[in-house]
């Protein structure tokens, strides 16, 4: 035990040099919408993030309300129930409830980027793209058949920095 | 003496001056670092979305440490393993990696490896008093409700994804067995796997192990994963003292550690259904010639796992989901040996089946509360148990028995006001032997700060008796008699926990805990000089578990642990059997070479533990498994050395062995190369 505090005492300086898990996820969701395009039916108006936002992702993600991407503004809300979850363009699914409703008659065809976060718990919704926690770093997988279906276009770019395509 | 040096607080120079090394070269590694001008990492979401994805993609996150921020909140001490750790260490069985945990221990036999956990493990007692799930399948089978840990786990640890280990009373949720903790190993996917895979290691004693992986993920969460491993490995010949006369070949078993087995693991999701079928076999010789069997003679084991299990989860209204199973199990158990003068072959076993089903709902959609409520029902469909002589032909044993349980179980999760959690849970258990069984646990979580968290937990679980105690039945004077009016055993636990963390990477740990066994059946001599298990002893025990973990500013991870505990018998007051004072624990990785390669190295140190007359000494214990994956394109290679210093050292003996203590493993070398197409 004498012999890790020695070691401990050294590097206490360099903590920061890790980022919090959820502010990364926060941060690549971002960039997904970037390379992601909606049908024009669906490609105006404020961009719709719907997430809990009383999760840690979730308030990660209202740290960037206000923000512009591709000529739209970023805007967080709660997931809704019923059919005013065809209104979102982006679902984060992360727990039960989430998954629910990405998985509900009124999401299923909509076209929504399905976002499954890292080490959800929440049973096996379909997704667009999935978050995944690879020892230190954070992957993606994607499933681009889902994005087609869903009237998506997911930029070739993205699809090449996944961890796997399907 | 080691063991009073070690008491004393001492630890053996060698394995001591080996870790301050390690500590030493990185301390300076990482002061190097520091010198240079710290790379400034945003950490906000509003700076990190600036960054573009190829960059934000070699950003490291904050490694989920033993001790993390959701685990603080967990309703008990959870300690989680992961296939990194398993790589990191080596670790080729079960039993190998549970060993790294606080408070805990394991003892072999050379023929089967035991669990011990907060000083309790009765020399003899297979692993019933905890209970083992494959992805949440409890894998105990219903003649002796064994764990098996060691090569006997019908799953090769490379499909091990991680290890869930809660420690405590969680009959609460499981129902029987699970007295001393609940040990959850969840398998790779094949998003994980991704691929074919081969993995070939050689090893000293003639050690060789093959293994072939296929891992497929497709769209809508369809996910394959299709394994086999093939594993042997010769032994080598071994002295025991206690039968060190000219007719027993001068006490040495000639070629007789032998082990060989074979894994077979399938698994296939889609959606929210899974189902995954497995089959371990393992014929381990028996080199110490328990059970007054003939020494240096023909004595095997063979366990045969196998199982199927299905699941299906699916959300039916908003905030609840259901969850259900159905699973089928068989253990078969062979021991051949030779007994008596002139020795007779003779051949004891048991064939277990059972299967159940379980249903349960999540239900999220109370504010500040989630429940868990369901119902298991199990059918013991075989107990049978088996014993006869070859040749000439005697049947001894043919017992044949079945069962059913069913248990109601609930939990509810509450959020209080002023950062106190509530967890409330109680599972009502019948059984067709062992009768009703009511199983309560009570948690109390409280954050003060954001830092501190403090925890009392009070649980009650049971285990009902086993086959072998209730049936098994060898007439004659030495032999053993079943007795079917066996009651269940009882344990009571108390545990304190207090959990700090220590800046962003760091956390430590510290549990006090209680505990009172009742009723705990007990191998006695009757007059009629016949043996019978009966519910007559009691133990108790307190102890203390400090735990600490750091992350090295992601160059290195350091877990250490330290367990105090003192176990004794509730009527006597004598100190139990393999029950060790003390245990420490540390385990370091650390990258080398600007992360080409990596360095993991263990240490485990346990005081003495008292054994059937005399005591096994105590010991530390060092591993050291450098690997890399850069070495070989598209491969890993690791090379392991166990026992670093090749300490002789040995475990107390079960009270079925003439020896008092068993001799443990000397230095062992694998070299290991995973493949991946």
């Amino acid at each position: 035990m004498a012999c890790a505090s020695i070691a401990s005492a050294c590097v206490w300086t360099l903590a920061h040099a890790q980022v919090d898990l959820y502010s990364l996820e926060a941060a690549y969701v971002y960039n997904f919408t970037e390379f992601t395009q909606w049908p024009p039916t669906h490609a105006s108006g404020p961009l719709a993030v719907c997430v809990n936002p009383r999760t840690e992702l979730g308030a990660a993600l209202t740290k960037l309300d206000g923000r512009t991407v591709s000529g739209r503004t970023w805007h967080v809300q709660p997931v809704p129930e019923g059919a005013a979850i065809a209104a979102c363009n982006v679902l984060i699914v992360e727990d039960a409830a989430s998954n629910a409703a990405s998985k509900s008659a009124s999401a299923r065809d909509v076209p929504i980027l399905v976002v499954r976060a890292a080490e959800a718990d929440a049973g096996d919704g379909p997704s667009i793209v999935t978050l995944v926690r690879d020892g230190e770093r954070l992957r993606f997988d994607i499933d681009n058949k889902e994005a087609a279906r869903r009237r998506l276009a997911l930029s070739s770019k993205l699809l090449r920095l996944a961890r796997n395509v399907t | 003496m080691l063991t009073d040096r070690f008491i004393r607080g001492q630890v053996p120079p060698p394995l001591c001056r080996l870790a301050f090394v390690v500590a030493i070269l990185v301390a300076t590694g990482s002061a190097r670092a520091d010198d240079a001008p710290a790379a400034a990492v945003p950490t906000s979401p509003v700076d990190l979305a600036s960054m573009p994805l190829e960059a934000l993609m070699q950003v490291k996150v904050k490694t989920a440490s033993l001790f993390s921020q959701s685990v603080a909140e967990a309703p008990a001490a959870v300690v989680v393993l992961t296939a990194k750790d398993i790589r990191a260490f080596g670790w080729r069985t079960l039993a190998d990696a549970l060993g790294s945990l606080p408070g805990v221990y394991t003892t072999y036999d050379r023929t089967y490896s035991y669990l011990g956990a907060r000083g309790f493990q009765r020399p003899g007692d297979y692993n019933s008093r905890f209970l083992l799930l494959i992805d949440g399948m409890r894998v105990n089978d219903s003649v002796y409700d064994q764990a098996p840990i060691g090569d006997d786990f019908p799953l090769d640890m490379d499909l091990v994804e991680r290890i869930e280990y809660v420690p405590g009373p969680g009959s609460a949720i499981y129902g029987s067995n699970a007295l001393f903790g609940v040990i959850n190993v969840v398998t790779k996917k094949g998003s994980d796997i991704h691929g074919a895979q081969t993995a070939v290691s050689v090893g000293s004693f003639g050690e060789k192990r093959a293994r072939a992986t296929y891992g497929w993920h497709g769209e809508h969460g369809a996910d394959l994963v299709l394994s086999a491993t093939s594993f042997d490995r010769s032994g080598q010949d071994l002295y025991y003292p206690e039968f060190d006369t000219p007719d027993q070949n001068h006490g040495v078993a000639q070629g007789l550690d032998y082990d060989r087995a074979q894994y077979l693991f399938a698994k296939f999701a889609y959606a929210g259904f899974r189902i995954s079928a497995g089959y371990g076999n393992r014929t381990k010789g028996m080199p110490p010639a328990p059970y007054d069997a003939v020494f240096n003679a023909p004595q095997s084991t063979t366990d045969t796992h196998s199982f199927i299990d299905a699941t299906y989860s699916h959300s039916v209204a908003h905030g609840v989901e259901i969850a259900s199973e159905l699973y089928w199990e068989r253990y078969d158990y062979s021991n051949l040996a030779l007994y008596g003068a002139p020795p007779v072959a003779n051949r004891d076993g048991d064939r277990a089946i059972w299967y159940g089903a379980d249903v349960h709902a999540t239900i999220s959609s109370v504010p500040h509360n989630k429940f868990v409520v369901g119902v298991s029902a199990m059918r013991d469909a075989n107990r049978d148990q088996f014993n006869y002589d070859i040749d000439p032909y005697r049947l001894v044993l043919d017992d044949r028995r079945s069962s059913n349980s069913v248990g109601l179980y609930a939990e509810d999760e509450i959020k209080l006001p002023w950062r106190i959690t509530l967890n409330a849970g109680l599972r009502v258990d019948h059984e067709t032997i062992a009768g009703t069984n009511l199983s309560p646990r009570l948690a109390l979580n409280y954050k003060p700060t954001d830092v501190d968290t403090f925890k009392i937990i009070y649980g009650r679980a049971y285990r009902a008796p086993n086959a072998y105690e209730l049936y098994y039945t060898i007439a004659g004077p030495g032999g053993q008699q079943g007795n079917p009016a066996l009651k269940a055993e009882h344990i009571t636990t108390t545990e304190l926990v207090y959990d700090r963390a220590l800046g962003e990477n760091a956390h430590a740990t510290a549990s006090l805990f209680h505990y009172d066994v009742r009723d705990l059946i007990t191998e006695t001599l009757a007059p009629s000089g016949v043996y019978l298990f009966e519910n007559t002893a009691r133990a108790r025990a307190n102890g203390i578990e400090l735990a600490y973990e750091q992350n090295l500013a992601s160059f290195a991870k350091i877990r250490a642990s330290y367990a105090w505990q003192l176990a004794r018998d509730g009527d006597t007051g004598a100190i139990l059997q393999n029950s060790p004072r003390h245990l420490a624990k540390l385990n370091l990785t650390v990258p080398l070479f600007h992360d080409a390669a990596r360095l993991g190295a263990e240490m485990r140190c346990a005081s003495s533990r008292l054994a059937q007359s005399g005591s096994a000494a105590g010991y530390c214990i060092g591993n050291v498994t450098m690997g890399s994956a850069r070495l070989v394109p598209h491969a890993d290679v690791s090379f392991s050395v166990y026992n670093v210093t090749d300490k002789r050292y040995a475990d107390p003996a079960g009270p079925n062995f003439t020896q008092n203590v068993i001799a443990q493993q000397s230095r062992t070398f694998v070299l290991k190369l995973v493949y991946g197409f």
